[in-house]
């Protein structure tokens, strides 16, 4: 399970390095997401900027896990961190991810390497709105890697994420 | 035993506290891994319910609730659309706290549940109660202005919930880690305590276990010096029955070689010319020496039987021969006492040991003759099964008191005071047959009835049992021998028995006393044998041997000795002799060892020889002594004198008969009557009369006065003697 964990990492890093370089389309709905930071594509002037569609045009995944948060497993859905971090061509080694109530928390990029870790925007199968800790909630495979499931991952696993920095 | 004891119950209370330890360390164990397993439960149990910190959660809402008291305050004060915005958005946000705090589990909520429940579900609905106002509003902008009063107010009672939501989470919290910090401080501690008495117990094990070993090496080290002690206390038994066993020898041979002097001297003494009451006198002293021979002899059997050293040699043998024989040496005992011995054997062939069968119906038939005043000794013989022997020898004597029957096979047991003064012995003789029996794989018994008489009987295994068997061939030992013997023998006596015995075997005789004088003896003359006591001065029989062997000679050597021990046998053989002879010597034993190594002399032509040495220098007797000697002794005094006998009525009768032929001139009848008698004569020694005979040989020289000269010769034999 591990292995198979760690080979989709690495598939979807490799993505990302492969396709550094490329172009964004412009949001034609709200815009969810806003990534800034040390990135080579934009699409709003230095930041880039994601509506629904966007992000769901990305690789995207299902997780289903338990979570502190939640009663029972939920099935989350979103694209990878690492194919966000291709769509906006980074290699920064860390993000900042920005909760819609001013939280920020640091997350190392090597988790998005080493776990397949979704910037979620559908709870089984529904977008999230801010009251449902939308628009994005970091996820990461709580099930699948029993290691993850303790304070610190559940620190990084940001909700209401309107915002990510890489640097 | 106290020392043992007091060991026992030592080792007993070590055994009982090892025990109690092993189990009290075992259960300890037992208590820790339970209390391991308990607290890795527990540890899993928290990993498992890792949660999401209620306070950070409270405080999160809190915070939510205070941002939106604050907002919902600047849009009072600075009315606009971006301000009652921020107002609609930080109210979404402060909703998902909500459901936060409703639907999170939290770390402590089993704990702290009802309590903070409470707190968080009063939270939860003043939030909810707020929701479809601010549906309403999001539905209509318009009225947002006119709400803002009403929602700070709500809001602000939000507030205040979450500001109690905060401080009792966080009591709860302090209270749970107090509790939780206090469990393991509990665990640990008794975990602690547990290893403590793990530990103590494994040290009292350990420390018993040194003990142990200590006790142990001591026991051991005490066990050495035990069996140190053991040896040395049975070394001293060894040396002690060593001694007593050199003792019995000396002894023997103390005893032996004055008794060897004793008998042979009355052996020779017997041969002379004796008045009735000192042939009387001279059979006590003889019948004496036997005796304390015999005496001797048990004792010596004894110290070999009780040693364990008895020689089984089995070998075939007629069964009826052996019991004639047993017969012959019993029967002048009995005929003496006036009993009768009948002994009944089929002739049968079997393997078993001869001599010691003889030893033990000699010792039996004796017994019996010693005990019966009046009656008859009846020795039966009889195969009992294929491989069996059964023997019974049945007395008319005193018979033994049934009281006294189980004592009749014991050492030195005679069965009461009266009966040693009266019939003497050492009490040995039924516990060598019961020993002789039982080394030959055989049982010993006996009946009796006091008065009526006694019946010993013992049954041999016995191998090879043949019917009918040939007669064995007669083998006789000559008793008259050519050569020259050299006797190294330094007591006196037992040198002049010894040489008057040889001579009067037809040997010529050198005596030495010692083994020196015995070398050199050898080194001047040829000899033919030599006999060579044991012990002797200056050099001794087996150093002597050896240092002639050495030598190269080859001339036999016989051993004299008056030890009979198999090892002085065995020594001799060794030493390099030939045979060997145990004092008492006499006569036969002599033969007996001389025949393998001397040209033994035939009688006729002994006797022609000495008849012709005796016509050519004729004795004053008239008899052939050499001749004489070796004729009592092949046939006995009794034997011989009985013969003399028959020559003075015999004799005499064919003397006549040859002076009336020669009256009528029946020359030839004559002739046949006077060649008789001369073999009669001769026969007994009587060389004079042989030759006067001889001389008459010329029927035409004979007249009436040679008859008359033969006539009182033959009347003059009984003087003669």
């Amino acid at each position: 399970m591990r292995i198979a964990l760690a080979l989709l990492a690495f598939a979807a890093a490799l993505a990302t390095f492969c396709a550094q370089a490329g172009t964004l389309p412009t949001p034609t709905g709200q815009v969810i997401l806003t990534v800034r930071g040390d990135i080579a594509n934009t699409n709003a002037g230095d930041a880039a900027e994601f509506d629904l569609k966007m992000l769901d045009d990305l690789t995207n995944r299902t997780t289903v896990t338990r979570t502190p948060w939640y009663d029972g497993a939920q099935s989350f859905s979103g694209p990878f961190v690492s194919a966000l971090m291709r769509a906006v061509g980074t290699h920064a080694t860390t993000m900042r991810l920005h909760a819609v109530n001013d939280y920020t928390a640091d997350v190392p990029v090597q988790d998005a390497m080493r776990y397949p870790v979704i910037l979620a925007t559908r709870i089984n199968g529904m977008p999230m709105s801010v009251r449902e800790k939308g628009p994005t909630f970091l996820i990461y495979p709580f099930d699948e890697a029993p290691d993850l499931y303790n304070e610190v991952y559940f620190g990084r696993s940001v909700w209401q994420v309107e915002a990510v920095e890489f640097f | 035993m106290p020392g043992a004891a007091s060991g026992r119950g030592l080792r007993g209370r070590t055994l009982i506290l090892i025990i109690t330890l092993t189990i009290v360390s075992v259960i300890t164990f037992v208590a820790i891994s339970a209390m391991l397993i308990r607290l890795q439960i527990s540890e899993a149990r928290t990993a498992d319910q890792v949660r999401e910190n209620a306070v950070w959660a409270a405080y999160q809402a809190d915070r939510e609730a205070g941002h939106l008291v604050e907002v919902i305050m600047r849009a009072e004060l600075n009315p606009s659309a971006q301000a009652y915005d921020e107002v609609m958005r930080r109210f979404d946000v402060l909703y998902s706290r909500a459901d936060v705090i409703g639907e999170a589990e939290f770390s402590f909520d089993v704990v702290k549940g009802a309590v903070l429940g409470d707190a968080s579900n009063a939270v939860r609905s003043a939030i909810k109660d707020l929701t479809p106002i601010f549906d309403h509003l999001a539905a209509h902008p318009d009225l947002r202005g006119a709400a803002m009063p009403v929602l700070l107010e709500r809001t602000q009672v939000i507030r205040g919930l979450t500001e109690s939501f905060v401080q009792k989470a966080n009591a709860a919290n302090n209270s749970f880690r107090v509790e939780e910090r206090s469990f393991v401080r509990g665990t640990y501690a008794t975990l602690a305590v547990s290893v403590l008495m793990l530990t103590f117990a494994l040290l009292a094990v350990v420390g018993l276990l040194i003990a142990q070993i200590v006790h142990i090496s001591r026991t051991g080290r005490q066990l050495e010096v035990l069996s140190e002690r053991n040896a040395k206390a049975a070394e001293a038994a060894e040396a002690g029955t060593r001694a007593k066993s050199a003792f019995l020898a000396s002894m023997s041979h103390e005893i032996r070689t004055p008794l060897n002097g004793i008998i042979g001297m009355a052996e020779i003494l017997a041969e002379t010319p004796l008045s009735e009451t000192q042939r009387q006198q001279l059979g006590v002293i003889w019948q004496s020496g036997e005796l304390l021979l015999d005496v001797i002899n048990d004792v010596l059997d004894f110290s070999k039987v009780e040693s364990g050293k008895i020689d089984i040699c089995e070998a075939e043998f007629n069964l009826r021969e052996l019991l004639d024989t047993v017969e012959a040496v019993m029967s002048p005992r009995a005929v003496a006492k006036g009993l009768r011995l009948s002994i009944e054997a089929p002739a049968i062939a079997i393997t078993a040991d001869p001599a010691r069968l003889r030893q033990i119906l000699v010792n039996l038939v004796g017994n019996a003759i010693k005990f019966t005043e009046q009656g008859s000794i009846t020795v039966t013989a009889r195969l009992e099964g294929d491989a069996n022997l059964a023997v019974k020898v049945s007395d008319t004597g005193i018979g033994i008191l049934e009281g006294l029957q189980s004592k009749l096979f014991k050492e030195f047991s005679q069965l009461d005071n009266s009966n040693t003064r009266r019939f003497g012995g050492t009490g040995l003789g039924l516990v060598i047959c019961k020993r002789l029996i039982e080394a030959m794989g055989g049982t010993i018994g006996a009946d009796s009835r006091p008065g009526e008489g006694s019946q010993f009987w013992f049954l041999l295994p016995v191998k090879n049992v043949k019917s009918a068997i040939e007669p064995a061939p007669i083998v006789e030992t000559p008793s008259i021998f050519q050569g020259s013997i050299l006797v190294a023998e330094d007591n006196p006596i037992n040198q002049q028995v010894v040489s008057r015995l040889l001579e009067r075997m037809g040997l010529s005789v050198q005596c030495v006393a010692n083994g020196a004088e015995a070398l050199e003896s050898v080194s001047n003359h040829d000899f033919d044998l030599i006999l060579m006591d044991m012990q002797m001065p200056v050099l001794d029989g087996l150093a002597t041997t050896r240092t002639l062997r050495e030598r190269g000679k080859g001339i036999p050597i016989v051993g004299l000795t008056a030890n009979a021990f198999v090892s002085d046998r065995d020594a001799c053989f060794s030493a390099g002799m030939n045979g060997f002879l145990s004092k008492p010597v006499t006569k036969s034993k002599l033969a007996a060892a001389l025949a393998p190594w001397l040209k033994a002399r035939s009688f006729s032509s002994e006797t022609e020889q000495s008849s012709r040495s005796r016509m050519c220098e004729p004795d004053t007797h008239g008899i052939d002594e050499d001749y004489r000697t070796a004729l009592i002794a092949e046939l006995g005094d009794e034997v011989v004198e009985r013969l003399v006998g028959e020559l003075l009525t015999d004799g005499l009768a064919q003397l006549r008969a040859a002076r009336r032929a020669f009256l009528e001139s029946q020359d030839e009848t004559c002739m046949r009557c006077l060649h008789s008698l001369k073999g009669a004569v001769q026969s007994l020694g009587f060389a004079a009369i042989g030759a006067t005979i001889e001389a008459g040989r010329d029927v035409r020289l004979l007249d009436a006065a040679w008859f008359d000269r033969l006539e009182t010769m033959i009347r003059a034999v009984r003087k003669e003697e």
